[in-house]
């Protein structure tokens, strides 16, 4: 099978591969792990020890001056915001490919 | 006289009084604003959009763009007034369960009446705008086309709303090697109005930073004070409902079974609107008016 590419807005710059945690609680953070890339459908301050953690971002709702694009420039890592049906497309342990200078996201 | 239906849960005048005095804003009908601004795919705020929207003053305009610190101000200041009056509104709810049948409908429509105008006043008043910065007219928009234009005079990349560039990404992050580009891209002139511009947008960011922490509740660690509140209202209200189709006229059973099924957000603005008060039957009519009077007069 070909890649496959979901798309949104660039929030945050950079481009990194690694493996999707779906977050849709805040108490399920505890099950995030160091490296991996959060996807949920939006943010709030008690996502902050996934977000802190995560290699990239990537939202479901929000434009540029959404609280997860404002924490992701903090923080430093790519992120992409308005991101379709992300939290049912992609599935925890898959590998993706978080491209936020093109606001394009790869996988299989 | 006899007590309103919210006396009879103990919101006594003196209560609204009070909150009135402290600057709730409690309209009556809610009215429809004609030019609120739509975004491209006309979901300006996906759960909240439609067409009832108290908008910022042209005064209020001219100030906020003038002072973004002042817009942060009045907006988290209007945040921690709602998360006050929203938490009052959580204490009285389960009073509610001491009325009888109709009183409980009526407590209820007129507890999510006032839930959702002190809502929709701090939502479409204040933290709508945040989300504006397409629209250079708003506080937010102006500062955000002058960074658009200061960009595109440095990179000369056309501005795209649905792909920033990784330039514009990084002179938001406050990125010190962007910014140094710019300055040699960029008059002195410019480039000081660029860094007046970024330090307001980083303002706007911060209200909405601060924003979302009053609104979460850091209490409970579970959900938010707007969910914990809203949503027990508007189920209670339903089992009432379920209880006697005598609380609903004949011909709006259809219109009540269509809006139990939507998000209850959406719904429980729906429910408030000035023409769902038709649905019920006169006494819930008249109940929640007579309480509704009480908060707008």
């Amino acid at each position: 099978m070909g890649k496959r590419i979901l798309e949104g807005i660039p929030a945050s710059a950079g481009k990194v591969t690694g493996k999707v945690r779906v977050i849709l609680e805040p108490s399920e953070c505890h099950k995030f792990k160091k490296g991996e890339i959060l996807v949920t459908e939006m943010t709030d301050p008690f996502y902050a020890p996934a977000i802190m953690k995560a290699r990239a971002l990537i939202t479901e709702i929000g434009g540029l001056l959404c609280h997860a694009a404002i924490i992701a420039r903090e923080v430093g890592i790519p992120c992409l915001v308005s991101v379709k049906n992300a939290t049912k497309i992609l599935k925890d342990g898959q590998t993706i490919t978080v491209d936020a200078s093109i606001g394009k996201i790869s996988y299989e | 006289m006899s007590k309103t239906i919210l006396e009879k849960i103990n919101i006594s005048d003196k209560d609204v009084e009070n909150w009135k005095r402290r600057g709730l804003k409690i309209t009556y009908p809610v009215r429809e604003n004609p030019n609120y601004f739509k975004s491209d795919d006309g979901e300006i705020m996906i759960e909240n959009a439609d067409k009832f929207v108290p908008p910022l003053t042209k005064r209020e305009t001219k100030i906020y763009i003038e002072n973004p610190a002042r817009f942060k101000k009045d907006l988290t200041k209007n945040a921690r007034f709602l998360r006050k009056f929203v938490n009052f509104i959580y204490k009285k709810e389960a009073n509610f369960k001491k009325l009888n049948g109709g009183e409980k409908v009526s407590a209820l429509l007129s507890l999510l009446y006032l839930f959702q105008r002190a809502i929709d006043h701090h939502y479409y008043h204040w933290d709508r705008y945040l989300a504006y910065e397409n629209y250079p007219q708003t506080p937010v928009g102006f500062w955000w086309h002058k960074l658009m234009t200061l960009h595109t005079k440095a990179t000369k990349e056309k501005d795209s709303k649905q792909n920033p560039s990784e330039y514009f990404l990084r002179l938001l992050s406050g990125d010190n090697k962007i910014l140094n580009i710019f300055k040699n891209r960029l008059s002195s002139k410019e480039f000081s109005e660029l860094k007046k511009v970024l330090s307001s947008i980083k303002i706007f960011e911060e209200a909405q930073q601060k924003e979302v922490e009053f609104l979460v509740d850091y209490k409970t660690n579970e959900n938010n004070v707007l969910i914990r509140t809203g949503f027990p209202i508007l189920e209670e209200f339903w089992k009432e409902i379920d209880k006697s189709q005598g609380f609903i006229r004949k011909e709006y059973i259809p219109e009540i079974r269509k809006l139990k099924k939507i998000h209850p957000i959406i719904c429980g603005r729906k429910l408030t609107l000035p023409e769902a008060l038709d649905y019920f039957d006169n006494g819930i009519k008249s109940m929640v008016r007579r309480e509704i009077k009480r908060w707008t007069r």
